[in-house]
């Protein structure tokens, strides 16, 4: 009961006026590519210096969920990802809208992102305390296995030539290794260039890789950008509503994924939805068209990433170890109002924490509308945009998106430098994804690596640190299936189709 | 050219970015060179890999080849962003991506109808438009940091 009286308070006129700007101002950010969940948060961080604790950590709250769901706008409309948790929505997403199903695309990732929302929500209520214990049971070697389980999707996402998709994994992670080493401390790659001694950062990695090429293949045709629906674009409430409901199981196990995943300090959302898309892939029985413009890959990809929203918040509250980036900007407006985080913040500050996460609920919810409107909108909006408009907004946009997170010209040319490389190479047969998955993960999978490496030297047993525990036997079991798995599946289709039918 | 070619040509690249790797890992700390080493181990892997499966492949298939309008206007396209790159910190966000809009939507190939100005100067129009409400959006409106002249 005492629930629904913080659900009162988070329904007070100021608190849902705040909510409801909270989510567009998200949306529009999340929209933007490179515009991060981080970001739109950190720059919107002194806005709430005047508000009420509840409402300020609700205005935060919001523009979090709102900027997550924004992120497959553009991950959908021009294969960028609005933001790193969109990678694996632009897979499917961005064919669904070049055959003229974006609006479809655009309100199945609406349901997708309200529905994991939700799960990680709950889970946070009802779980806090003993999900905060599984965060802690990750130590360096699970998160390094954990950052192999996500590299392992370049194998699944490379079907038809696994080898090139390899190396451009590869690349990838050679690309992630410019800059100071996290753990020794050496300058590798960096050619005494300011620039690069900072590294790749992902942002505008992701816009050079996988916006660019479409650029660039775009400006050689007369064609359109996307297919134009037949009829007037709409939400197709129905239609989506029935994609979703037929991809329950993909929609609660990427959202799961997503729950657990959003606990781990440090992994976030990118991750959660890349284990949650290999997942879907691999277990569907459609699962051969992911990638193609198949609605489970935007199911998958949305529940999971939103699902560690609210999921994200446990350590965050709990041990005051922020689960994802974003978590680590509403740690600091909770600091700068003096709520104090620790064992003591649910004795001591209960009603700012439960309205908060009350009000996220609503947040979730009220997405639902907005997010509608807002797709439909913008759908209609990059439709009935010109090509010859369309193309300059799209280049004002990268500019903008890879500049703003450094303030750094230098990341708009490894921007730019990486998009006319990803084209030249995309001609050749080697795809762009991976290079992004590699840059990405990298990092995680090195400093995991070291760090146990260097835990287990010491013990002088490297065995039991890489494979002990219950953790890293279950995620290196799965790590081998995940690899095996589909081209053993694949050789058993192939005889299967190979052996004579008997006639009867 | 013969997609053997290519895919060879390929992979002795793959094989010298290996290489290049292993070279370069010499110079930092054991620590530090570890994954360098573990990568440039697994490129030079694929590399040979991409090579064996090629050469093991009897099949030989020509690469199709783009029309030179799918070289050009991509490659003019790179040109006009490498021209952005060089003037945003000299005019600043606004003057640099109007300019280089206007001149992307003149590449723009078109969908049969004439050249005709009052329309490219509807577009250009357009662009400068919506390039001052983005501008003014950002940095008025969310403080978002955008490139500015003098500023490298």
């Amino acid at each position: 009961m005492e629930f629904f009286a913080y659900l009162q308070e988070a329904v007070t006129a100021a608190n849902l006026t705040v909510t409801v700007i909270g989510i567009v101002v998200g949306i529009a950010f999340g929209a933007m590519p490179g515009l991060s969940s981080t970001f739109a948060c950190a720059v919107l961080l002194p806005v709430t210096f005047t508000m009420a604790p509840t409402t300020a950590l609700l205005f935060l709250g919001a523009v979090y969920m709102g900027s997550t769901y924004g992120g497959a706008f553009a991950a959908i409309l021009v294969n960028t990802p609005g933001t790193p948790q969109s990678i694996t929505t632009t897979f499917d997403g961005f064919p669904m809208a070049r055959r003229g199903d974006g609006d479809l695309a655009l309100t199945i990732a609406c349901l997708a992102s309200v529905f994991g929302g939700l799960v990680g929500i709950f889970a946070f209520i009802a779980f806090a305390p003993p999900l905060a214990q599984v965060a802690l049971k990750f130590g360096p070697a699970e998160t390094f296995w954990l950052a192999l389980f996500g590299l392992t999707i370049i194998a699944s996402l490379s079907e038809g030539n696994v080898l090139k998709g390899l190396v451009s994994g590869s690349i990838g992670l050679a690309l992630s290794m410019i800059g100071i080493a996290v753990v020794s401390g050496d300058a590798r790659f960096t050619y005494e260039s300011t620039t690069l001694i900072a590294g790749i950062d992902i942002i505008p990695a992701t816009i050079g890789l996988l916006c660019l090429p479409v650029l660039f293949d775009l400006i050689a045709t007369p064609d359109h950008h996307l297919e134009t629906p037949k009829g007037v674009a709409r939400p197709r409430l129905g239609e989506a509503w029935r994609a979703m409901t037929g991809r329950k199981l993909t929609a609660v196990r990427a959202s799961v994924v997503g729950t657990v995943i959003g606990i781990l300090p440090g992994a976030g959302g990118a991750i959660a939805s890349l284990v949650a898309y290999s997942d879907a892939k691999r277990s569907a029985p459609d699962g051969e068209g992911y990638g193609t413009g198949n609605p489970g890959g935007i199911v998958a990809s949305e529940s999971a990433n939103n699902a560690t929203v609210g999921s994200g918040l446990v350590p965050t509250f709990v041990l005051g170890i922020p689960g994802t980036p974003p978590d680590a900007v509403i740690l600091g407006a909770m600091l700068v109002h003096g709520v104090q985080i620790g064992p003591k913040l649910f004795s001591e500050h209960g009603d700012v924490v439960y309205t908060f996460t009350a009000g996220l609920l609503i947040a979730t919810l009220l997405m639902l509308p907005i997010g509608i409107l807002a797709g439909r909108f913008i759908y209609r909006l990059v439709l009935a945009t010109p090509k010859r408009v369309l193309l300059p907004l799209i280049v004002m946009l990268t500019v903008v998106g890879a500049f703003a997170i450094r303030n750094s010209m230098g990341d708009v040319a490894i921007m730019f430098a990486l998009g006319a490389f990803a084209w030249t190479i995309g001609r050749f047969g080697y795809p762009a994804a991976p290079i992004v998955l590699g840059i990405l993960l990298g990092p995680i999978a090195e400093q995991g690596f070291s760090q146990a490496y260097l835990v287990g030297n010491a013990k002088g047993d490297l065995g039991s640190q890489f494979f002990g525990g219950l953790i890293s036997p279950i995620l290196v079991t799965l790590i081998a299936l995940a690899v095996t798995g589909p081209p053993i599946a694949k050789l058993m289709r192939r005889r299967r189709s190979a052996r004579p039918v008997r006639a009867s | 050219m013969m997609q053997r070619t290519a895919n060879l040509g390929g992979a002795a690249l793959v094989v010298l970015l290996g290489l290049f790797l292993l070279s370069e890992a010499r110079a930092f700390s054991d620590m530090g060179a570890l994954m360098p080493n573990l990568i440039a181990g697994l490129l030079i892997a694929l590399g040979l890999g991409i090579a064996g499966a090629e050469l093991w492949r009897p099949a030989l298939v020509p690469v199709r080849r783009a029309a030179l309008a799918g070289w050009v206007r991509p490659l003019a396209f790179m040109g006009l962003f490498a021209l952005l790159l060089a003037t945003l910190p000299l005019l600043g966000f606004l003057p640099a991506v109007v300019i280089v809009g206007v001149a992307v939507a003149e590449l723009v190939p078109r969908t049969g109808e004439p050249r005709r100005v009052s329309r490219s100067l509807l577009h250009a129009g357009f662009i400068v438009a919506a390039a001052t409400c983005l501008w003014l959006l950002l940095t008025a409106g969310l403080n978002v940091p955008l490139p500015s002249a003098g500023r490298l």
